[in-house]
Formats: structure tokens, sequence, C-alpha cells
């Protein structure tokens, strides 16, 4: 019994910090919109919106991390949505 | 030869030869180091302060194996030595220099303190000279030519560590024409960027056409570090390569 006790307490001391904390990881969005940015160019309008979207969405999400990880998405995160706006702007609006 | 025709003549050896040597006047061009040690580069924003000696890095070690993508857009690496706030606990948990240096993909931190923390901007530069000899040579920078290399397949650098981008969509060519009539539009090659680069590096930040037009794209900002000078100053090849950005200029 003593046993199965400490093996469980191993494994939750072993176990990834934001499932401690119950946090839902960030980190698939995070990547799934980063992917996006080389082929920006290729979406229309209403998809860069949508772009946009998810990606001020996601920034509100950041005071749940804390420390260099949060530091670094928020840095990335900020250029990634001016990337999406950016090429959003120039399809509404093609310079001359 | 009458008086006025040689004033015409001389007139316009002057229009030809005016803009190269204001040129020459105005802008000094930085001194570059030897191509060992171009893009080599010491950090010590906490190293000295915390009792051990500043890092050594080289930009020629690591774009062989990975673009300025990889370092630059997904670890957040500044494009500004010295800048970025890096504790070594950071390295430790598997950000910045961590994210490779962890034993499985390059030498980890533990008891390797002094390969990074050499204090020397030269460390392995004696490598150097074997690395280039089957490379295509050029004249400046590193005095490799990057582009072609990557064009030949001589190196293939990983484009991503965590998640693989999508298709780049964007090649277009832009020719940038300068405010002065006689000198040569420069080029700008998306194509040719977006394999080492990011669009979010450039993207806003640095090249806003709506806010700015080409026409501020002086040498005068870009040799302070602005625009191309961003890049093509301390890693890129240098600004001394004239006719790789203006292809119709001769020396
Ligand atoms: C393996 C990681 C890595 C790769 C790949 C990489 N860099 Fe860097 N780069 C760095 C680091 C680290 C710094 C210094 C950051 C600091 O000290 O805050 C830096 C700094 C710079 C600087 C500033 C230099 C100075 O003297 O201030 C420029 C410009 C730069 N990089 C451009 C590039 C370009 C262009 C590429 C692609 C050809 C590239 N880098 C590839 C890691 C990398
Ligand atoms: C994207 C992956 C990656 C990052 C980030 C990275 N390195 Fe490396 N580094 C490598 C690889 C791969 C090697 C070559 C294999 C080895 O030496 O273990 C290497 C080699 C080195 C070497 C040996 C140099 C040589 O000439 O062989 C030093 C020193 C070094 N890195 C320092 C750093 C420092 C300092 C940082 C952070 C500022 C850093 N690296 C960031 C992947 C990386
Ligand atoms: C893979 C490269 C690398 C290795 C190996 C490495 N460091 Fe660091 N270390 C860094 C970088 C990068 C910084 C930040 C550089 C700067 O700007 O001063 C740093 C900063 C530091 C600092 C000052 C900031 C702080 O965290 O207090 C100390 C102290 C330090 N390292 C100690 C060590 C010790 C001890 C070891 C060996 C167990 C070690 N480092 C191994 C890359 C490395
Ligand atoms: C990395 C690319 C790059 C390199 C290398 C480069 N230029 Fe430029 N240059 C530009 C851009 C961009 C402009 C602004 C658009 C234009 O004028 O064509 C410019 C503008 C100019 C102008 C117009 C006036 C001014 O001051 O803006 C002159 C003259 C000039 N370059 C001369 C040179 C000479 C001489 C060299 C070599 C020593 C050189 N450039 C190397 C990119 C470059
Ligand atoms: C190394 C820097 C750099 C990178 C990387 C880069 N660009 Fe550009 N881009 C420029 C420059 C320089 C211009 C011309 C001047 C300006 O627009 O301010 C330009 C112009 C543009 C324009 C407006 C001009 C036009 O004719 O449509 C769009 C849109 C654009 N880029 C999208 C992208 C996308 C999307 C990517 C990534 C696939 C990308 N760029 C990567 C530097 C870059
Ligand atoms: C964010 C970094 C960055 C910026 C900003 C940048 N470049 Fe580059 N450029 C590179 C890199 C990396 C290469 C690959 C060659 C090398 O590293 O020497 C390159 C290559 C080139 C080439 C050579 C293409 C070939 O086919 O050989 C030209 C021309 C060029 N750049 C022009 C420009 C001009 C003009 C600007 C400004 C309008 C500019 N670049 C801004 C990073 C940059």
């Amino acid at each position: 019994m003593r046993k199965l006790w400490l093996g469980l307490m191993t494994i939750w001391i072993l176990m990834p910090l934001p499932l401690h904390a119950g946090t839902v990881d960030i980190n698939p969005e995070y990547n799934a919109l980063n992917t996006q940015a080389q082929q920006s160019m290729a979406l229309s309008p209403p998809e860069l919106k949508e772009l946009l979207l998810r990606c001020t969405n996601l920034q509100t999400r950041l005071p749940e991390l804390s420390g260099a990880e949060k530091k670094i998405m928020h840095r990335k995160l900020r250029r990634l949505c001016a990337l999406f706006s950016y090429v959003l702007a120039s399809k509404q609006s093609p310079p001359k | 030869m009458s008086y006025r025709s040689g004033t015409v003549v001389l007139l316009f050896l002057s229009g030809l030869l005016l803009p190269g040597l204001l040129f020459g006047a105005q802008y000094a061009l930085p001194e570059l180091p030897s191509p060992a040690l171009y893009g080599n580069l010491l950090m010590d924003r906490a190293s000295s302060r915390g009792g051990v000696k500043p890092v050594s890095f080289s930009h020629w070690t690591h774009r062989t194996r990975y673009t300025c993508r990889v370092c630059h857009d997904e670890l957040e690496f500044d494009m500004a030595v010295g800048s970025t706030e890096i504790d070594c606990n950071d390295v430790k948990d598997g950000r910045y220099c961590g994210a490779c240096h962890n034993g499985k993909q390059a030498f980890g931190r533990q008891d390797n303190c002094v390969y990074c923390h050499t204090g020397d901007i030269a460390f392995r530069s004696d490598q150097f000279a074997g690395f280039s000899r089957e490379l295509t040579p050029d004249e400046f920078g590193n005095q490799i030519d990057w582009s072609q290399m990557m064009r030949r397949g001589q190196i293939e650098p990983l484009n991503y560590l965590y998640a693989k981008p999508s298709e780049t969509s964007f090649e277009k060519t832009l020719k940038l024409d300068a405010a002065w009539g006689r000198i040569p539009p420069a080029v700008f090659p998306h194509k040719e960027h977006n394999q080492w680069v990011g669009c979010d590096t450039c993207h806003p930040d640095l090249f806003n056409i709506r806010k700015q037009g080409t026409e501020h794209f002086t040498m005068a900002r870009i040799l302070k570090g602005e625009f191309c000078g961003y890049c093509h100053l301390k890693v890129a090849f240098p600004i001394n390569a004239c006719e790789r950005c203006h292809p119709g200029m001769s020396r």
C-alpha cells in the first residue's frame, strides 16, 4: 500500500508543470498559428481575418503563463498578429 | 576643341562620376572582420556579472544546419547581440540555446560550461579554413556565397524545430528605385530570403510599405543598421558587395 502511494506521488511530481496547474495547453494553437505565416499571401481576406482573431484570442490567454515562456510567446504573437494584419491590409488595398 | 564643348564633356563626365564620388565621400563602410569571424558574437548581457566568461556564438557553424527562422522566429533570439534576456536556467530548461544544446542534437549544458562560456570571439575559428574550402566562394563577409550553396543543395539547413511551416507562397522580386536618378535600382528577391528568414522577421517591423515608401531606404540609414542593414552588415553578405543588390552597378 505504502509503495503504491509513493509510486503515485512520484508520477505526480514528475508530471509536467502545466498539468499540475490544470491549465489547458496553449502550445497546439500557438504552433498551429506559427505554421501559417509563410503561406499568408496565399490566404483569402476572410481566412486572414479568422487567423487574426485566433491570434488575438491567444494573446488574451498569455496571463495563464509565466516566466520566459510567457515572454517568448508574447513577443512571437505580437509579431504574428501584426504580420496577418499587414498581409490582410495589402490584399485589401495593394500598393500601387 | 572649343571652350564650350569641353565644358559639356566635363559636365558629362562629372555627371557619371559624381554619384560614386559623393557616395564614397559621404559614407564610410564599416571595417570587415576576417571571414572566419564574420557573424561571430560575444554575448555578455549577464555572463560577466554572473561570474562566468562571456558566451561565444558563431553564425557560420549554426547556419549550415539551421535557417535564421529557427532561432530568430521560433526560439525568439533578438537580432542584436546582448539584447535577449537569457539566464542559464533557460538553457537548462530547453529554451534558447538549450532547445538544441540538450545533450541530444548538440552538447548539453551540464559539464560543458567552457564550450559556451569561452570569452573568446574567435573560438574554433581555426576550423573555418577547412570548412570553407569545399564551399562556393564569394568576395565579402564569410566569403561564402550562402545563397548559391542553398541553390546547389550544398547545405540543407532545417527550417523548424517544433512545428513544420506551411509551404511559402510569395516569390515576388521587387525593384527598389533610387531617389537619385543615375543610381541603378536595388533588387529585393523574396524567394531567396524566404528560404532563410520568416515573413514576420521583416513585416511589418522592418518593412512596412504603408508607413514609409521605399524612397526612405537611403544608404545612410542602411549603414546605420536599418532596413537591409539589419542583416547585411553583420551576418548576411555585407554592404561592400554593391552589385549583388544593385545588379546594374559595376566597379
Ligand atoms: C542557432 C541559432 C541562430 C541561427 C540559426 C541564426 N542566428 Fe542570428 N543570432 C543568434 C544569436 C544567439 C544572436 C545574439 C542574440 C543576443 O545576444 O541577444 C544572434 C544575433 C544576430 C544578429 C545581430 C548581430 C549583432 O552583431 O548585433 C543578426 C543581424 C542576426 N543574428 C542575423 C541572422 C541571420 C540573417 C541568420 C540566418 C542567415 C541568423 N541570424 C541565424 C542565433 C542564431
Ligand atoms: C537550433 C539548434 C541550436 C541552437 C539554438 C544553438 N545551437 Fe550551438 N550548435 C548546434 C549544433 C547542432 C552544433 C554542432 C554539434 C555539436 O557541436 O554538438 C552546435 C555547436 C555549437 C558550438 C561548437 C562550435 C563549433 O564551432 O563547433 C558552440 C560553442 C555553440 N554551438 C554555442 C551555442 C550557443 C552559445 C547558443 C545560444 C546562444 C547555441 N549554440 C544555440 C545547435 C544549436
Ligand atoms: C549551450 C551554451 C551554454 C552552456 C553550455 C552554458 N551556458 Fe551559461 N549561459 C549561456 C547563455 C547564452 C547565457 C546568457 C549570455 C549573456 O548574455 O551573458 C548564459 C549565462 C550564464 C550565467 C549568467 C546569467 C545567470 O544565469 O546567472 C551564468 C552564471 C552561467 N551562464 C553559468 C553557466 C554554467 C555554470 C554552465 C555549466 C554548467 C553554463 N553556464 C553552461 C549559454 C550556455
Ligand atoms: C543589401 C543590399 C544593398 C547593398 C549591398 C548596397 N545597396 Fe545601395 N541601396 C540599397 C537600397 C535598398 C537602396 C534604396 C533604393 C535604391 O536607391 O535603389 C540603395 C540606394 C543606394 C543609393 C542611392 C542614394 C542613397 O544614398 O540612398 C546609392 C548611391 C547606393 N545605394 C550605392 C551603393 C553602393 C556604392 C554600394 C556598395 C558599396 C551599395 N549601394 C550596396 C541596397 C543596397
Ligand atoms: C528579409 C526581409 C523580408 C522577408 C523575409 C519578407 N519580405 Fe516581404 N518585403 C520585403 C521588402 C524589402 C519589401 C518591399 C518594401 C516594402 O514593402 O516596404 C517587401 C514587400 C512585401 C509586400 C508588399 C509589396 C507587394 O508588391 O505586394 C508584401 C505583401 C510582402 N512583402 C509579403 C511578404 C510575405 C508574405 C513574406 C513571407 C512569405 C515576406 N514578405 C517575406 C522584405 C521581406
Ligand atoms: C532579416 C535579414 C535580412 C534583411 C533585412 C535583408 N536581407 Fe537580403 N539576405 C539575407 C540573407 C540571410 C541572405 C542569404 C545570403 C547571405 O546570407 O549572404 C540574403 C541575400 C540577399 C541577396 C542575394 C540573393 C542571391 O540570389 O544571391 C540580395 C540581392 C539581397 N539579400 C538583397 C537585400 C535587400 C535589397 C534588402 C533590403 C531591402 C535585404 N536584402 C534585406 C537576409 C536579409
